[in-house]
């Protein structure tokens, strides 16, 4: 059986569970480890080239370097609400 | 007369024949949704639905969409109505900028009237799961049963006949499986044909934007019109693909179509089988080839943990940008890691916190190998075999699901995940996927998937056009069975 | 000393375009907060990255410059960790196919030459900028997708004065093809040092340390210096070296750790699925080679052996690429390229030093400049006369010779009237003469010094000299 950390793995995406939903999580983990055992049956699974893009097209599109219309400041600090004057402002950060 | 429960086509003949205006129609879609019950709304836009649709007074009698009000899957960005993807973590947050598709549909004249339901950010298969809760399907007795995910509102909504096509996105099967359970036609083209600007990512490399509406024509209109390159989307295919439109009516005679028959061989809703076999029949009498095809068993058993290990691991970084710093719902704490966390812990429901978790587990560097990484592995293997088989076939032909809509807190059959799942290999593959109705099971829709190789969505949409005929559920929906 | 000191670099240069490496939004310097930023730069849901063909251009000129191997297609990757100062919550990066591989590239340390190669160059984006206050953070986002090319050394460097080398090398590559500007006390060049120590003859690497924030040439030579002597410390004293980042402390004058080294931190890179993968053509990256400028490494092979000019010399010049450019305008009119580099490098340096002006605002053309120097090398104006025409013209640009003439700066050279002189000197001064010829010959200057007196300064010292000597040989 797999063992899974899940306060570390948790605490590294920034999300916690509470003891409840630990539990119902491991329920789900020990089902989909079994599923996720079907892929040893398939064939030379792990000397294939991985896939990444469905499609496979020559593409040699680049974007023009000229400067696009933007949103104002107000505007695109609008949906925060961290939002102070021209800044978004959060407690101080040590680094 | 209502001018509910009519296809584009028809709604568009009133246009032209001036029996209608466009701001009498939304007025009674608007009507209609706000006695919906189905829970199938999150933010309207009713005010700029009537104010667009009051500055349209001279009909384009060659653009079918003008003046043909919508609903759009709440995981596009609408500007300036809130777009939550039925998340509490993005409550209030109100886009300022649209999705591609909408601008293209827009300025095509189509009114947006309002936004709806999905499983929470496009993560789930049932409906159920969005911050508003359970979407219901409109067939069966009223709230029972469940329509389907994640494009749950969309799906219920044109079902509902309120308006004749909606927006959807498809990650897994989320257009095509609740197009079966709502008896409605839902179609996904080739992907990187239609841009993905705006449409809130889930898994960048198997997320397609797609369609709902009640007749498979309408679906193929609405591809023709919105498709092509699009700058702001490095995946939208560079090379014009073909019109879709021009062979839409050609006949079926010679077509090969493959039924898989691991597939069906586990199918037990009998009405289902002989549906399905019934059509097959009708198919062959047209001059079609179907063939029952055997296919490798442990591929079709890997569709699903493949795509459950790609996409959870994947979807992590598409969410990580919630964190309630620069936009979205904060939650208060004493430092940026604090805010952050409690954010994303309020924020996000129980399930999405345990997809998160499962894929951060897989991509784990002592992990990823036997599992992430494997899983891309896994990825080839599952469409080289397709690949193959769309070497001597034009379609895959199979049941959308195992039988009609489930009730509410039905539990799956054990075992049964080919059969509820194999619809991924689309979005594995990039293909073209079609779902429409097969028939009705006791009042409840019944639904047939049709699939083809990559850039083959004039040949897709051409079969499932001549099987629409054969069917005959053209515009089924649900005031036209109960 | 008994250790062999191990170095890698890792050098962030900001490249210079319109607009951000996936965005649109423009990369202009020093605008308000918060107003260079795009609905991409803020990572909304449902923005997706744009790739700036400008900042591919520059990454491919880069590459070419230090030799390296460039991938014909562009694959990008996310690397994945959460910070105030990165939106999406991960950086597009280019893990997995970093557009340039295997490069070399020649750095001069004394008169040693050296190469060092170039693991890989890459092309990623900036984070937002973050002002720290007392009890808050600001963050501006316009910094935020800014173009970054990240440069990876093999670990073949082997003390602070080849990485100040090296790291020259790249400025002077850097601002030459004006793919950026190079300012490390600005930003614009970031250098980190990985530094480890093993005995002499081992073949293991020894532990690895990361050393960051370092904000000018000379702070890497020496906090390479005192992480040298630290560990050699450590090492003799027999405790094992712990693997972590490190910053230079001013007041300590000694490197202290920032955090345990982000090895701990697993980045979980994958593909970048919102970038399909791109084909850079041949002609596409031909037409970059092609418009590269001039590269420092061909222009001292130039200097050095077509114009014979030494190497301290050209160093100087190489460090101001508009004064190179002026040289190399100011070198088609001229063959007198030594004569031409010293008033470079001395007297027109020392004029900008103290007008506080750089080149680029001096009136006086490069084609003028040419000219004084041409008169000086024919003999026609001493360096004096030079040095006053050349603060006269400076600002004004007026053609030397017009002006020489009208301040009356026109060196003598007729030799009849320089021996009148010459003879009239030694006749007022044959003490003088008596212990030249008894060897004292430091007052030979005294009697040219004369010389240039009673003549105004207006006689070729040179000529004076030789001709005094001849006439006191003949007394």
């Amino acid at each position: 059986m797999e063992k899974i950390d899940i306060k570390k793995l948790a605490r590294e995406i920034l999300i916690s569970l509470s003891p409840e939903e630990e539990k119902e999580f491991m329920e789900e983990f020990s089902y989909f480890i079994e599923q996720f055992k079907k892929l040893e049956a398939l064939p030379h699974v792990d000397e294939v080239a991985p896939m990444f893009f469905p499609i496979k097209e020559e593409r040699d599109f680049l974007r023009e370097d000229e400067p696009e219309a933007l949103y104002s400041t107000k505007e695109i600090l609008s949906n925060s609400k961290n939002m102070k004057d021209t800044f978004i402002v959060i407690p101080k950060v040590v680094k | 007369m209502s001018h509910l429960n009519l296809t584009i086509s028809e709604l568009h003949a009133l246009y032209v024949s001036g029996m209608t205006t466009p701001l009498n129609v939304v007025n009674e879609v608007i009507d209609a949704l706000q006695k919906d019950k189905n829970n199938i709304l999150e933010a309207t836009m009713f005010d700029e639905a009537r104010a667009f649709a009051a500055t349209l007074k001279v009909v384009e009698e060659d653009n079918l969409l003008w003046g043909i009000p919508f609903l759009v899957k709440d995981n596009f960005a609408t500007k300036g109505t809130e777009t939550n993807g039925s998340s509490n973590i993005l409550n209030g947050y109100i886009p300022l900028f649209d999705a591609e598709v909408i601008t293209r549909l827009k300025a095509l004249k189509a009114i947006p009237i309002a936004k709806t339901t999905l499983d929470e950010l496009g993560m789930g298969g049932k409906g159920i799961t969005g911050h508003k809760g359970i979407t219901y399907n409109p067939y069966g007795e009223e709230k029972t049963r469940i329509v389907g995910g994640s494009s749950s509102g969309s799906a219920s909504g044109v079902a509902s006949g309120y308006v004749p096509f909606s927006l959807g996105s498809d990650t897994g099967d989320s257009i095509r499986k609740p197009a079966s359970w709502a008896g409605i036609v839902g179609f996904k083209p080739t992907w990187g044909e239609i841009s993905r600007f705006g449409l809130y990512s889930f898994m960048p490399t198997l997320d397609h934007v797609g369609f709902f509406t009640r007749s498979v024509y309408e679906s193929a209109y609405l591809y023709e019109v919105t498709k092509g390159f699009d700058e702001k989307d490095f995946t939208t295919n560079i090379k014009p693909s073909p019109s879709v439109l021009s062979d839409i009516t050609t006949p079926l005679k010679g077509r090969k179509i493959a039924v898989l028959k691991p597939i069906m061989d586990v199918m037990r809703n009998q009405n289902l089988i002989k549906e399905f076999n019934s059509l097959v029949q009708k198919l062959k009498d047209q001059g079609a080839i179907v063939d029952f095809v055997p296919f490798d068993e442990a591929i079709l058993a890997a569709i699903l943990p493949t795509y459950f290990m790609l996409s959870c691991a994947e979807t992590i970084t598409c969410n990580a940008n919630l964190t309630g710093i620069n936009f979205g719902n904060k939650v208060e704490g004493n430092s940026y890691e604090e805010i952050v966390l409690n954010t994303r812990t309020a924020g996000f429901s129980s399930k999405i916190k345990y997809r998160f978790l499962l894929g951060n587990f897989v991509l784990q560097k002592s992990k990823r190998n036997a599992y992430y990484d494997r899983a891309q592995r896994g990825r080839r293997i599952i469409v080289d075999a397709f690949n193959a088989l769309f070497e001597t076939y034009d379609t895959i032909l199979l049941p959308a699901a195992p039988s009609h809509a489930p009730r509410i807190g039905e539990k799956s059959e054990p075992n049964s995940e080919i059969e509820n799942n194999y619809m991924a290999i689309a979005n594995f593959g990039g293909y073209p996927s079609i779902t429409l109705p097969l028939g009705l099971d006791k009042g409840l829709p019944l639904g047939v998937n049709l699939t083809s190789h990559i850039h083959q969505d004039g040949k897709l949409l051409n079969i499932a056009y001549q099987i629409e005929q054969l069917t005959n559920l053209y515009n089924l929906h649900v005031g036209q069975v109960k | 000393m008994k250790y062999e000191v191990i170095i890698g670099l890792e050098i962030h240069v900001e490249t210079k375009s319109k607009t951000k490496m996936f965005s649109g939004a423009p990369t202009s310097f020093n605008a308000p907060p918060n107003s260079q930023v795009h609905v991409i730069d803020m990572a909304f849901p449902g923005t997706l990255p744009a790739v700036n063909k400008k900042a591919v251009q520059n990454a491919i000129m880069l590459s070419h410059a230090l030799n390296m191997t460039i991938d014909r297609e562009l694959h990008f990757d996310r690397k994945n960790y959460y910070y105030s100062d990165l939106p999406k919550g991960y950086q597009i990066t280019q893990e997995r196919r970093p557009i340039g591989k295997d490069g070399l590239i020649d750095i001069v340390v004394g008169d040693q030459t050296k190469s060092i190669r170039i693991e890989r160059l890459h092309m990623e984006e900036d984070t937002a900028k973050q002002i720290h206050l007392a009890d808050v953070t600001l963050i501006d986002y316009n910094r935020a997708g800014a173009p970054l090319v990240e440069i990876v050394t093999k670990p073949d460097i082997r003390s602070g004065e080849e990485a100040m080398a090296f790291v020259e090398t790249i400025r002077e590559i850097v601002t030459f093809t004006g793919v950026g500007d190079g300012k490390m006390e600005e930003g614009s060049l970031r250098c980190d040092v990985n530094i480890s120590l093993r005995p002499i003859g081992s073949e293991k690497f020894g532990t690895k340390v990361e050393i960051k924030n370092l904000n000018s040439i000379s702070n890497i030579g020496k906090v390479i210096d005192i992480e040298i002597k630290r560990q050699t410390a450590e090492l003799d004293a027999g405790h094992a070296i712990v693997s972590d980042t490190r910053r230079y402390d001013e007041t300590l004058k000694d490197t202290v750790t920032m955090r345990l080294k982000d090895n701990a931190i697993d980045y979980k890179y994958f593909r970048e699925g919102n970038i399909a993968p791109i084909t850079l053509s041949e002609a596409f990256i031909a037409d970059v080679i092609a418009k590269t400028p001039e590269l420092p490494a061909t222009k001292r092979k130039r200097y050095l052996e077509v114009f014979n000019l030494s190497h301290h010399d050209i160093n100087i010049l190489l460090q101001d690429i508009d004064q190179t450019n002026y040289f190399d305008v100011a070198a088609t009119l001229t063959t007198n390229y030594r004569t031409l580099i010293n008033w470079l490098n001395g007297e027109v340096s020392a004029y900008l030093n103290k007008e506080g002006i750089k080149i680029t605002a001096l009136a006086l053309r490069p084609e003028n400049l040419a000219k004084l120097v041409n008169l000086v090398s024919d003999g026609k104006l001493s360096n004096a006369q030079a040095r006053e025409l050349f603060s006269h013209i400076a600002m004004t640009n007026e053609d030397p010779e017009t002006k020489a003439k009208a301040l009356n700066l026109v060196q003598v050279s007729d030799t009849d009237f320089i021996l009148k002189v010459i003879n009239e000197v030694i006749d007022e001064n044959l003490s003088v003469i008596d212990d030249i010829k008894a060897g004292k010959d430091r007052a030979m200057g005294f009697l040219v010094g004369q010389v240039m007196k009673k003549t105004g300064g207006k006689v070729n010292p040179g000529v004076a000299n030789t001709l005094m000597r001849q006439e006191i040989a003949k007394r």
